[in-house]
């Protein structure tokens, strides 16, 4: 933590102090280094150094919230006068407090820290590796247009009134690069990233193989027959399906009446052999969290057990609000509302199968990649139709396909579960964790 | 406004004696404000200040970028050093002295985010139309409203000899509902947004921005599944445009074209669409929401023609793209904030009106769908592969338009959707929507007449 801007918050908190009840001063420092090549060449190099404040009051139980990226106390004390006059405008807002929480919060696990920090040439060199080694796969390759490496540090204090001093640090660095396959009129284009806490870690060689096999089955891919097909989602496009429904595990949705399925919370309303829990502190995850953006300690929530809707994740606001226990998942960016967010994600079943079987009996559709997704999807409804690509799998015959739409109701789909596998799987950014599951019978449009 | 002239010569002077061939500097201050009410009470209000400075340095054809918060001399030097670090070599051009210009060919706002005043009429305005959302349907029972507004002051300034300012004021209007009968939920949305300031009110009745909402909502509750296959379709005016916008808008922009991941890349004077087909990108159309008078490379914006009876004329083009391309800018650079360089960008693109009628389109169909307000999608940048969704549609059926369907999503590539479309309406309409790319999310407009596409792949649940 950062001695300047420790006492430069407790200056701009005694100045809030005395112009409401309550008031919190967030902090956030981010800075990053990035750099894209193509022709053989750094196209684009990048250094970025972002502050922002942000501020909420309340005052006569009345919230107001503003913010600045000037950190000149000047500036700071107007996004406070600000954040004091907005409040004027709000109804009176019984159920939200600013919390001491844990009082000192150090947020900064190691886990989350960059491990070493690289160069500028080693981040540049690899990114002109990564096109080099997409264009030597093959000659139909025709281009690798993508092709980047990213390293940054980001850096949140949050302050207030109550006592709450917390801080949290964390560090990634990220690359990334894409393959073209092109030949006449026939064309395959796939892109793919990996993320770590040190340029070591990055999977460079993964990352280079999807894009190039991906791009290649696109490349061959043929169009599919319409008709209804058991699917199975890849990590990542599941990871996307459960984002984009995310309005059924969230407290502020719930309690803004946006949830669909919030009067059936207690009942089984997914496969009995789904279960969904949120860990903050998962072994394979590339975050860990000790506590929420109120200061208050996280531990694993249950979401779903064994298809019985068990809860959703809460601020001390949505608890309030419902009148249930706060299960600590606050979310409070400088220049939003509070909110409600997940930590790590962790999808099992209570009976699985060897991942291969999945595979047996039925023509299945391996879905690897979807398209317009949070357009494609209505969160109220849970009617879905989105483009897709992917692999017919059938009788050990692996035949890529693209061009097709994928449709259903997400609400149906989770009851509506063939098997689970017994192998897990995470997402890439590693937040969303799953056995591949099958699910029965969903339309698919193709040719 | 932001920086003496004689602090930005001597900060691009020192990139210039870095062996730098091009510098730039962009300052910006916008002061944002989001109001929201949500059944009849005010939900959230929002807003703050965003400040920062972009530094950008070209070698040869290398961009190198920066951004801070702070436009101090010594912090800017500092971080152009960082970044010509690994490029740094013997000064090669002089620096042109500069020459205040400023270009105001957009009307300034009548009633600006700075008017403090304004904020319990918009209160009041956003209340009636959540009220009457809620009072015109049992069914009804969500209805937000809510109204963005900026004000974003610009200055750059480079290695040429520009320095020019701008001031924008955009606002933009959003009404949405939630419908339930049973265990059937719907939803509905409509967001108008202007190059000007809360006069945009004026424009759209709370009861018209309800209407609209609620109408779509109801709708989609009683629809029924949409067949899926290849088939005709009608694409309605307005937010229809957003398919060309997203399938053959980018492939026509130089970011995609400079690296040859666009299919048009090497189509130039081509026909790449049917010859009823004519597009254009127009960054000059009175308030019109993608409309500036200065892109963000300080060049007054123009109108320009991109498809010509269905022959490829223009590309968009930046100062990037002009220098890897060669071909000319055309006011196009553009980027959501300091915190991102410039790129080729559209501003408000549409297919320009033909000479059929809606419903000529529909009576020429025996069975197909009428997708009368899209929805967002998204598409492959080196492939031009498309996906989007249909807010409401209908089912055609032996040329008159019969039951509304849901979840209709249409996929296909632009080139070739290009080819198929066969009629062009005569009720041209642009629409305001917000687009997200390499130079982050910038305001645009969509906009078609209503357009027949013979061939066409729905995805539906049937």
């Amino acid at each position: 933590m950062n001695t300047e801007i420790q006492q430069k918050l407790e200056k701009n908190l005694e100045y809030a102090k005395l112009n409401s009840d309550q008031a919190e001063i967030i902090l956030t420092k981010g800075s990053s280094f990035s750099t894209s090549s193509f022709n053989g060449k750094t196209d684009k190099l990048a250094i970025n150094q972002g502050n922002t404040v942000g501020v909420r009051v309340i005052k006569n139980n009345r919230v107001g919230i503003s913010y600045s990226e000037d950190l000149a106390d000047s500036s700071i004390e107007s996004a406070i006068n600000q954040a004091v006059s907005n409040s004027k405008y709000m109804n009176e807002e019984p159920h939200e407090k600013i919390l001491k929480g844990q009082g000192q919060v150090l947020n900064n696990h190691k886990k989350n820290q960059l491990k070493e920090e690289s160069t500028a040439d080693q981040k540049i060199d690899l990114s002109i590796k990564l096109e080099k080694d997409v264009l030597a796969f093959d000659r139909k390759v025709k281009s690798a247009p993508y092709n980047g490496v990213s390293e940054g540090k980001a850096e949140y204090y949050n302050f207030n009134t109550e006592g709450l001093r917390a801080y949290e640090s964390s560090g990634s660095v990220s690359c990334y690069t894409s393959c073209l396959i092109e030949e006449g009129e026939k064309n395959g284009m796939h892109y793919k990233s990996s993320s770590a806490r040190s340029l070591e870690g990055l999977d460079v060689n993964f990352v280079l193989k999807e894009s190039y096999e991906k791009a290649q089955a696109l490349f061959n891919a043929t169009p599919l027959k319409s008709g209804n097909y058991d699917v199975i989602f890849s990590p990542n496009t599941l990871s996307s399906l459960f984002s984009i429904f995310s309005v059924i595990y969230s407290g502020k949705a719930t309690a803004e009446k946006k949830n669909p399925l919030m009067k059936k919370m207690g009942e089984i309303i997914f496969d009995e052999r789904f279960s969904l829990i949120d860990d903050p502190r998962y072994a394979d995850a590339m975050m860990y969290h000790d506590f929420d953006n109120e200061g208050m300690t996280q531990n694993t929530v249950s979401l779903f057990e064994n298809g019985t809707y068990k809860s959703v994740f809460h601020n001390s606001k949505t608890a309030s609000e419902l009148g249930v226990e706060n299960n600590n998942r606050a979310a409070r960016g400088a220049r939003a509302t509070i909110g409600t967010t997940s930590t790590n994600m962790i999808i099992s079943s209570s009976e699985t199968q060897e991942e291969n079987k999945l595979f047996e009996g039925n023509p299945i559709i391996e879905v690897f990649s979807i398209q317009g997704a949070h357009s494609g999807a209505d969160a109220i409804s849970g009617n879905f139709s989105f483009g897709a690509s992917g692999f017919l799998k059938h009788e050990g015959k692996i035949t890529p396909v693209k061009g097709f739409t994928v449709s259903g109701n997400f609400y149906s789909m989770m009851k509506n579960i063939h098997s689970f596998g017994d192998k897990v799987h995470g997402n890439s950014g590693r937040t969303f964790f799953s056995p591949l599951i099958k699910f029965k019978s969903l339309h698919l449009s193709g040719a | 406004m932001f920086m003496s002239t004689e602090s930005a010569g001597k900060l691009m002077d020192h990139a210039l004696s870095l062996g730098a061939d091009f510098s730039e500097l962009f300052i910006e201050k916008t002061n944002n404000q989001r109001l929201s009410v949500k059944n009849g009470e005010i939900h959230s209000l929002t807003g703050g200040i965003d400040f920062g400075i972009g530094v950008r340095l070209i070698y040869g054809d290398e961009v190198l970028y920066a951004y801070l918060n702070s436009i101090k001399d010594n912090q800017v030097i500092s971080v152009m050093n960082q970044l010509a670090s690994n490029y740094k070599k013997e000064r090669r051009c002089s620096f042109n002295s500069l020459e205040l210009k400023s270009y105001n060919n957009q009307p300034s706002a009548i009633k600006p985010i700075s008017d403090i005043s304004l904020l319990d009429e918009k209160v009041g305005y956003l209340k009636k139309i959540s009220n009457i959302s809620l009072d015109s349907s049992k069914k009804i029972t969500v209805a937000e409203a809510g109204v963005f507004q900026n004000n974003q002051k610009v200055e750059i300034f480079n290695s040429e000899g520009l320095h020019v300012t701008d001031d924008r004021h955009y606002c933009r209007l959003n009404s949405s509902v939630i419908a339930e009968d049973g265990n059937e939920k719907s939803t509905g949305f409509f967001g108008p947004g202007m190059l000007q300031g809360w006069e945009i009110n004026e424009s759209y009745s709370p009861e018209e921005m309800s209407d609209m909402v609620v109408k779509q909502a109801l709708t989609k509750l009683n629809a029924v599944a949409c067949p899926g296959g290849k088939m005709p379709v009608v694409i309605g005016n307005a937010f229809g445009g957003v398919i060309f916008h997203e399938a053959c808008g980018h492939l026509l922009e130089t970011t995609s074209v400079q690296k040859k991941s666009s299919v048009f890349w090497d189509k130039m004077d081509q026909i790449i669409a049917n010859p009823v087909v004519n597009a254009v990108d127009d960054g000059t159309m009175k308030n019109e929401w993608g409309s500036i008078n200065i892109d963000d490379e300080g060049m007054p914006v123009k109108r320009t023609q991109l498809i010509k009876d269905g022959k490829l004329v223009a590309f968009l083009s930046d100062r990037v793209g002009e220098l890897k391309t060669g071909h000319k800018r055309t006011g196009s650079g553009r980027r959501e904030s300091y915190r991102f360089a410039p790129a080729s960008r559209m501003r408000n693109t549409f297919i320009d009106k033909g000479d059929s009628s809606l419903d000529e389109m529909i009576q020429s169909i025996d069975h197909g769908i009428y997708c009368k307000h899209m929805g967002g999608g998204s598409v492959q940048p080196g492939t031009g592969e498309f996906n989007f969704a249909a807010n409401e549609s209908y089912l055609i059926e032996k040329g008159k338009i019969t039951t509304p369907l849901k979840s209709a999503t249409l996929i296909g590539t632009g080139p070739d959707v290009l080819t198929k479309i066969s009629m062009v309406g005569n009720d041209l309409e642009l629409m305001a929507g917000m687009c997200g790319s390499v130079s982050g999310s910038v305001p645009v407009t969509v906009g078609q007449p209503a357009l027949k596409v013979d061939e066409i792949l729905v995805g539906g649940q049937k």
